[in-house]
């Protein structure tokens, strides 16, 4: 149903766009009752031989955090022949980079609610690791915090899985954390500290952070090599 | 009025540039150039360069109309290259700074880079891909930095598709990947190659040896042609990189995307660039092979804007090094 009207669209207007990550356009439309936002693989400009697994995968993946308690957007329908995915918005939501840059903006705000907060990250990341899901583009626009009326403190909701797929390698769970901690550092100056409270309540959920943890340095050194000559 | 003279040569390329106040009065250059099948070896460079420093030097000053008496600064690029190349250029710059009694200045070659794109372009606060033979990253500018969101793990794109030249005999004459473009142009069947990308950090060295493998393998077979390897690899590269720089700019909500770096004069890259830029409502920035590819006036024009903020370098300071990050420059001149 949906999708017809996707097709149609010289009758209706086009749905406003939300966001646009790489793989995917994030529209929202109102024709359900619930609010939710459509997740549409978008065609690039390249050989288009990258985008078909997308959507099953995504699917997949969110599937997978459910059983496992980690909040991420809910699917309600999946559209194969327009390439589409009904997911829940997460409304009443900010991005963790909007979060970090409004608390960095008045210094007078203690930060003892952003080390609890990266404590929490680190567990969720740490349970999405042992169920061998690899986000693959971890950042700080990538988790959101909920805040419904109902809750004491804010939600986090994983979102974006473009990139995502399962392995149990320590490998890809390691430069899973080193994307994390490259995108964090450049983004938000100076918060070494949180990243490290973050990476320590990780080290105590994750079942094989010894592994993981080893891989991660490995992989900061390989990063050592990069600067050379131009 | 500022009058900045630069001198480049952290690669194949030697260049001498002059700017004065944001106009590029002279920007004369020479690469040294390997037959095919070879790469440049830093001592060869260095020779090179050592060979023709001065021609340069005196064609920039001639083509420019200036007497040493009008330099403000001798600004010279300090890293990251190879050593000896750098040793070379830095000791010409070291020289002249003292005949003509004027001060001496190290650069950051990726900073060079940046700022003679946002000369050239009037770019305001892009997104910057930075692509050459030696390095690749995803820069944004936050907080008096370059800061590097995205970056290869392993080697530059250049670096890759000069190895991949290297392979099949491509000549370097322009440059390897001028000659892979046109040959790209040609190609018709799309060969499936690894894609390797890692949040915003992207791969290359899997793909190099997947095709350095496979290459003369599929070409001997008739399998596919020498046009259609350029062609795949080319598509392949610039996708990854226009989707770790669309990753960055989704991150960052920026709406520019400046290119600059050698492999950034390839038109196949724009276009792809320009593309996913226009899908995005956000506009592209680049330049030609003049200003992209290494040359004397960004350096200058890097030099410019450091020297107006009042920086200089000692000569006890004026030393070079091969390791030399994009965010280990304060950036002094910008808000």
């Amino acid at each position: 149903m949906a999708g017809k009207k996707q097709a149609k669209t010289h009758e209706y207007a086009p749905p406003p766009l939300l966001r646009q990550s790489v793989r995917a356009k994030l529209v929202g439309t109102t024709s359900f009752e619930n609010n939710l936002s459509i997740y549409k693989s978008t065609s690039l400009c390249v050989v288009n031989f990258l985008f078909v697994r997308l959507q099953t995968d995504v699917v997949h993946l969110i599937i997978i955090f459910f059983s496992t308690g980690i909040s991420a957007p809910v699917v309600y329908f999946v559209d194969y022949k327009y390439h589409c995915i009904f997911l829940e918005e997460i409304i009443c939501s900010l991005t963790l980079r909007d979060h970090i840059n409004s608390i960095e903006q008045c210094n007078s705000c203690a930060d003892q609610g952003l080390y609890k907060l990266a404590e929490r990250i680190g567990q969720i990341l740490a349970k999405m690791h042992n169920e061998n899901v690899i986000h693959g583009d971890l950042t700080t626009s990538n988790i959101l915090l909920r805040h419904r009326p109902e809750d004491t403190e804010p939600e986090l909701v994983l979102i974006d899985f473009g990139l995502s797929y399962i392995s149990a390698l320590p490998e890809d769970k390691g430069v899973d954390l080193f994307v994390l901690e490259k995108a964090f550092l450049s983004t938000h100056p100076n918060t070494d500290m949180l990243f490290k409270t973050l990476l320590k309540s990780y080290t105590a959920t994750s079942k094989m952070s010894a592994a993981v943890i080893k891989k991660l340095d490995e992989v900061r050194l390989r990063g050592r090599k990069r600067s050379m000559m131009g | 009025m500022t009058v900045v003279i630069g001198f480049e040569g952290s690669a194949n390329k030697i260049g001498v540039g002059i700017i004065s106040d944001g106009e590029v009065l002279s920007n004369p250059r020479r690469t040294y150039i390997t037959p095919p099948g070879q790469g440049f070896m830093p001592s060869d460079t260095a020779r090179h360069h050592r060979a023709v420093i001065l021609t340069v030097l005196k064609e920039a000053l001639e083509q420019a109309g200036l007497k040493p008496a009008d330099i403000d600064c001798v600004a010279y690029t300090k890293g990251p290259g190879m050593g000896a190349p750098l040793v070379t250029v830095a000791i010409v710059a070291r020289t002249v700074a003292q005949l003509w009694g004027k001060p001496l200045l190290g650069v950051n070659h990726c900073i060079g880079h940046i700022e003679m794109g946002r000369l050239i372009t009037k770019s305001n606060n892009p997104t910057v891909l930075y692509v050459s033979g030696g390095n690749t990253q995803v820069i944004a500018y936050l907080e008096r930095r370059y800061r590097i969101f995205g970056e290869t793990i392993d080697i530059a794109v250049g670096n890759c598709l000069d190895r991949f030249a290297r392979v099949i005999k491509i000549s370097n004459d322009p440059s390897p990947g001028y000659n892979i473009e046109q040959m790209a142009k040609k190609g018709t069947r799309y060969v499936e190659l690894p894609y390797t990308v890692k949040g915003m950090d992207v791969s290359f060295s899997g793909i190099l040896s997947f095709i350095e493998e496979a290459a003369n393998k599929m070409l001997s077979s008739g399998q596919c042609t020498a046009e259609d390897l350029c062609f795949s690899l080319q598509e392949t590269v610039f996708a990854m990189l226009v989707e770790t720089t669309e990753r960055a700019m989704a991150h960052c909500g920026s709406q520019e995307v400046l290119i600059v770096g050698g492999v950034g004069c390839n038109q196949r890259l724009q276009e792809m660039m320009g593309v996913m830029c226009k899908e995005r409502g956000a506009k592209l920035f680049a330049t030609d092979e003049r200003f992209c590819i290494d040359n004397g006036a960004m350096i200058a024009q890097a030099g410019w804007e450091m020297f107006r903020t009042g920086r200089v370098t000692e000569l006890e300071d004026s030393w070079i090094t091969q390791r030399y990050r994009t965010d280990e420059v304060e950036v002094t001149w910008r808000d």
